[in-house]
């Protein structure tokens, strides 16, 4: 089993597509922390912008500020990495090439999700390190501590970075299940973008779909862990699910849904004929 | 090894309502070189992806070493490797990370030591750390095989290996499959190429729309009713003599010599009678068919099944 996950591990690591997303998270990353301190340099020292880059920025706001970041662009690079990683397999009819070294089927999609999940670990971690120093950064431009005391904690951080990964984790599994019935890797990243949309309309039409779907369950998370918004955003949310909802009901409603997809992705690549791309 | 590598009992595949492979029935020797011959659309690759695993049949049963194909699979990948049509890499990989791939994947010795002595093998060695998606065909293939050498099988399937290859890159292939089978291996070899097979395998089988519709050794098949060629003057009465029995089927394409399905031990009654009806006869050769003949005359050309037309002498090999 180790060898079948140090075999994924070399094609993951090597995919053109792995790199890409990661540059293009860090390059967003890097973007945004520089035009906040460039923005606070042009306002001038004093002024409210400068102040607030000066908080952002420093250890520990500014690995919080990065998760944000993450957790808008979340959902896309979660579909895009699976349905490329596992899709690919079926575009170049790969799979003729390595299912029958193996007896077991599903063997080769848990490695998939591991590596999937080793993948969005590694993604965050590299991004809150970068995002940390390029907000470190920053703050020595402008001129103001880089740790300051604050009330935000690193296990803060860690509930934040737990979040993130089921969000993403929930993304993967929408768009794997998508990739494993369409046998292709579009059809996994529009299935996966547009389930994504079309369900977020859903939730908007009744407070039971938004109670039964799992959208807004994903937000109630989010903002539970202090990403993605404040007090504001939780009297939005409570009016969608038209009654005040504990996060752990939202955990598992999303972790239904995750097992759902699981499951699912399963059953038809386990019967399912391989029949060439 | 067991004695019989793959055999298969009423193998079926039915897509829809159309049978990709109808009731097909297989009896592979161990470490036999077996030809898999068949039109385009036969099933030869369907029954390929039905023995791997890859696709599952509809009806019937096969066994691969004995073990069978639905429920035994890990016992079964761990003696077999294939190419199944165009071996497919992962191009962003060099062709040694694609044999690491593979190797890790079949949980097997990935040390560089032997993965590029696999290389070597089959002539990659300088490549090797060239990215895949700078070979051509030719080394794609190679690199299939080498691919296919990582878990020391006891069969090897191959699925139209000289597709797309330049003649010479055709015999480069043929030795290699020629090496592969004095190992002792087992290799199930579909291709249209009907010479290529006729030099290497030991026994064939030919399919059409999914039915087996001859199998055995490539001697016995080509010999089987081949009978013999007169040469004979004057030709009317020389085919009214051999007319008159009608077991020789006696039927000429040229006007010239006469062909008749006949044992060798009816030759000398035959020449003795056309004698005695002051027939002068010049010839009697052995008409031998060659694997293409025999395969475009049960195919009909690759043509619906069940359509025989016998094909005329000049097309034929003509030898004594």
């Amino acid at each position: 089993m180790m060898s079948l996950y140090r075999a994924e591990w070399l094609k993951m690591r090597k995919r053109p597509a792995t790199l890409g997303i990661v540059l293009i998270t860090l390059i967003v990353v890097v973007l945004a922390m520089g035009g906040f301190t460039a923005y606070a340099l042009s306002q001038g020292v004093g002024s409210a912008p400068y102040e607030a880059a000066l908080q952002l920025l420093a250890y520990p706001s500014a690995l919080q500020f990065t998760l944000s970041i993450l957790s808008s662009l979340g959902m896309l690079l979660a579909v895009i990495f699976i349905a490329n990683y596992v899709g690919s397999e079926y575009s170049r009819d790969t799979w003729k090439m390595i299912l029958p070294r193996k007896g077991s089927r599903q063997l080769f999609l848990w490695m998939k999700i591991a590596l999937t999940f080793t993948f969005i670990l590694v993604l965050v971690a590299i991004t809150l390190i970068v995002g940390q120093v390029v907000g470190m950064l920053g703050v020595l431009l402008l001129g103001g501590d880089i740790a300051p005391s604050t009330s935000t904690s690193l296990a803060d951080i860690g509930k934040a970075c737990f979040a993130l990964v089921f969000q993403m984790g929930f993304y993967s599994l929408l768009a794997l299940l998508a990739v494993i019935i369409t046998r292709s890797t579009i059809g996994g990243i529009v299935i996966g973008v547009v389930a994504s949309t079309v369900l977020g309309i859903i939730t908007q039409l009744s407070t039971w779909a938004a109670k039964i779907l799992p959208n807004v369950h994903i937000e109630n998370i989010m903002l539970h862990v202090g990403v993605n918004g404040g007090r504001e955003n939780q009297a939005f949310i409570d009016q969608m699910f038209g009654q005040s909802i504990s996060v752990w009901v939202s955990v598992a409603v999303v972790s239904a849904y995750i097992l759902a997809f699981l499951a699912g992705s399963m059953w038809i690549f386990t019967r399912r004929d391989m029949a060439g791309g | 090894m067991s004695e019989i590598a793959i055999t298969a009992r009423g193998l079926t595949k039915v897509y829809g309502r159309t049978p990709a492979v109808n009731k097909l029935d297989l009896d592979i020797k161990a470490g036999s070189v077996y030809g898999f011959l068949g039109p385009n659309g036969a099933g030869k690759t369907t029954t390929i992806r039905m023995l791997l695993g890859l696709i599952q049949p509809t009806a019937g049963t096969a066994q691969v070493l004995g073990h069978d194909i639905r429920t035994e699979r890990e016992a079964i990948a761990r003696k077999v490797a294939a190419i199944v049509e165009s071996p497919a890499f992962y191009t962003y990989l060099s062709g040694i990370d694609n044999l690491r791939v593979f190797a890790r994947t079949s949980g097997v010795d990935d040390s560089n030591a032997r993965l590029q002595g696999l290389l070597e093998r089959v002539g990659l060695g300088p490549r090797g750390k060239d990215k895949v998606k700078t070979y051509s065909l030719g080394m794609k293939q190679r690199l299939g095989i080498a691919a296919t050498l990582l878990n020391d099988p006891q069969i090897i399937f191959l699925d139209e290996p000289t597709n797309g290859l330049d003649p010479a890159g055709t015999v480069e292939m043929r030795h290699m499959i020629e090496r592969l089978g004095h190992e002792g291996r087992t290799i199930f070899l579909s291709s249209h190429l009907l010479h290529e097979v006729e030099q290497v395998c030991t026994s064939v089988a030919i399919i059409q729309q999914g039915v087996t519709i001859a199998q055995g050794r490539v001697q016995d098949l080509v010999n089987d009713g081949g009978g013999y060629a007169i040469e004979a003057a004057p030709f009317d009465r020389a085919m009214s003599v051999l007319q008159e029995h009608r077991e020789l089927n006696a039927s000429s394409q040229d006007g010239h010599w006469i062909n008749v399905s006949a044992q060798a031990s009816d030759m000398p009654q035959l020449v003795r009678a056309l004698v005695a009806a002051n027939v002068d006869v010049y010839q009697v050769q052995v008409r031998q068919r060659s694997l293409e003949n025999l395969f475009l005359e049960l195919t009909n050309g690759g043509g619906p099944a069940n359509a025989f037309v016998p094909q005329p002498l000049a097309e034929m090999e003509v030898g004594q």
